[in-house]
């Protein structure tokens, strides 16, 4: 299942926030989506989600545009993994999961055994199938992450969004989001991302996009892309990357560090 | 977990049904409790010679029994509309009375009163102003920049205060001798003069709400996820919003047309229901439901019993619900969800 993003534009009222991107994300890509803060990454978020549905441009899902789906087929199409959810009132592990599932019961109709196996199977894919009785607001980040993901999968649409999964993860936690992730995409989902690890995204995606100020400035394989030339413009700052293990990793580091140590510019 | 809440939703149903009986034999004039069954039997059409004597009848049928389904009938719209407030406004502060309901209604019950009116008058001026005062609010928060909900909440205090004013106006103008004491009964709020009236005059809006509210109870549970969350799950939360708003509203109205104004068991009891079956509302929407059938009929048998002329059952709900309250979020009521 493949997204295209087709020249969409979107401003606040007169202030222009997202100018002219394109891009394409193919079946079992995972894309990262890097980007100083304010650069839009959210706003481009919103928009393929269709809470900003006052876009111009075209978001399409195998050649189908967003704006023609209701909010119940579009939620088949495209789910959406926040940082974090914080539902007013506590529910179980398992009621979350299910809430991905409303797009299979009517308006009026309650989730039935299907959906809560569905549930169950998806807590058991993701390895937590043990958490199902707990409480969601009582768990850790990294398990509230990860119930999120289980959630996108029960809700069964092939491209998954995920805002800054890692921001408030310690490391292992981190690492264990990406594992997800990464083995997500090599299923066939469409995963995109947005983060601020310009390390973690050439480990774990295909492909990266670069935005600033509302405008891709790059596009390309993590190894195009993670370069000290785009880096420093990227996020304006001194920064050198360094490759490691034959380029199987690329590390970036402040470039006055690098300039004392001596070892590379 | 499921199990543990069919229990309770059935043991809540069997207090319910034992609640009923015994208020049949609560009050001034005692009937034993096979005059009761004897008497509704015969109502229902079974061949069953009286032993009981005409007066029994006439207090069984005419007075209790309509009195006790009225206040079941209130009790659960009013913590079916709190319930559903608390989900759609995503806040657990929310109450029936937030948009406006309740203070256009007294408003609407105190205008008909000064202008005179029949009791089916009061009740008609009570339940159209409610409905009227919470279209305003939507219209005008329609206008509120920002966010939303807010916009929403905020015109609802504003025009509250607005018709509370309005009230007040009209107590200033109202004639002491008989008005005044009126108005300032009936928005204390009281079951004492229910009669197969005001039955047959709330039915049908409140069945017509609790349906909706009963069916949309799995998106309830979405939308407290918060709105943009909800929609990408594939609901739409300002419609719903829209329709839990038209329902409650209903019913709310509906109820405080026939009984004044009841505060405390639109906000309450939904919390006490949640500590009870947790808040998933497909169990806690009829359990809240329950919950506040159960609670107005046995503070109405305990306002019958304390005094001949009745305490007025909004100055007891408060006097009794909140203390019960406090226990259980500070005593040995209290335990950790989950």
């Amino acid at each position: 299942m493949s997204i295209e993003v087709k020249n969409l534009s979107f401003s606040y009222g007169k202030k222009q926030i997202l100018h002219d991107i394109s891009f394409r994300a193919e079946k079992g890509e995972f894309l990262s989506v890097l980007g100083p803060n304010g650069a839009g990454k959210s706003t481009l978020f919103r928009c393929i989600l269709g809470l900003l549905p006052d876009y111009s441009g075209e978001v399409l899902i195998n050649g189908h545009d967003i704006k023609n789906f209701s909010a119940r087929e579009a939620s088949r199409q495209i789910a959406y993994i926040p940082q974090n959810s914080t539902p007013t009132f506590h529910y179980s592990v398992l009621d979350i999961v299910l809430m991905g599932r409303t797009n299979r019961a009517g308006t009026f109709g309650n989730p039935g055994k299907e959906d809560e196996q569905a549930s169950l199977a998806a807590l058991e894919k993701i390895g937590i199938g043990a958490l199902k009785n707990r409480s969601f607001h009582k768990l850790s980040g990294g398990e509230q992450q990860l119930v999120l993901i289980a959630r996108a999968l029960a809700q069964d649409a092939p491209v998954l969004l995920l805002d800054e999964p890692t921001a408030s993860l310690d490391y292992g936690n981190q690492i264990l989001v990406l594992e997800q992730a990464k083995k997500l995409s090599a299923e066939g989902y469409t995963v995109i991302q947005t983060t601020h690890h310009p390390e973690q995204s050439y480990l774990y995606s295909d492909r990266i996009l670069a935005l600033q100020n509302g405008r891709i400035i790059a596009d390309g394989k993590p190894c195009e892309v993670l370069t000290t030339e785009l880096m420093k413009e990227l996020y304006h700052a001194q920064v050198g990357v360094v490759s490691l293990f034959d380029d199987a990793a690329r590390v970036c580091i402040p470039a006055e560090f690098i300039d004392q140590k001596g070892n590379r510019q | 977990m499921k199990k543990k809440q069919r229990l309770i939703l059935q043991i809540m149903l069997a207090v319910l049904m034992i609640g009923i009986l015994v208020s049949f034999s609560v009050g001034q004039y005692p009937v034993p409790p096979d005059a009761v069954v004897g008497i509704l039997a015969k109502k229902a059409g079974l061949p069953i010679e009286s032993f009981w004597t005409g007066a029994m009848e006439t207090a069984v049928w005419n007075i209790r029994l309509p009195r006790v389904i009225l206040s079941i009938m209130v009790g659960m719209s009013l913590a079916a509309a709190g319930g559903a407030y608390q989900g759609v406004f995503q806040n657990p502060m929310a109450s029936p009375d937030i948009l406006g309901a309740s203070a256009g209604a007294g408003f609407g019950a105190a205008l008909a009163i000064l202008l005179g009116a029949s009791s089916a008058g009061i009740m008609t001026g009570a339940f159209g102003f409610g409905m009227v005062t919470v279209g305003l609010v939507f219209l005008v928060s329609h206008r509120a920049k920002g966010d939303r909900i807010l916009g929403l909440v905020l015109s609802g205090i504003m025009i509250s205060t607005l018709f509370q004013s309005g009230t007040s106006f009209l107590k200033l103008v109202a004639d002491p001798g008989n008005q005044l004491p009126q108005i300032t009964y009936w928005l204390m709020g009281s079951l004492s003069g229910a009669r197969w009236a005001d039955v047959g005059f709330a039915v049908v809006p409140m069945i017509l709400g609790w349906i909706p509210l009963l069916l949309l109870r799995w998106q309830l549970n979405v939308i407290t996820v918060g709105d943009d969350e909800a929609k990408t799950l594939g609901i739409h939360p300002q419609r719903l919003r829209l329709l839990i708003v038209v329902f409650s509203t209903l019913i709310t109205a509906s109820a405080v047309a026939v009984s004044g104004i009841i505060g405390w068991v639109g906000l309450v009891i939904p919390h006490i229901t949640r500590r009870l079956v947790g808040n998933d509302y497909r169990y806690l929407m009829p359990a809240s439901m329950m919950g506040g059938g159960i609670f107005l009929l046995l503070v109405d048998n305990l306002s019958r019993s304390l005094t001949a002329s009745g305490i007025p059952i909004g100055i007891l709900t408060a006097f009794i619900g909140a203390p019960f309250f406090l226990w259980m979020i500070t005593g040995k009521g209290a335990r950790d969800e989950h």
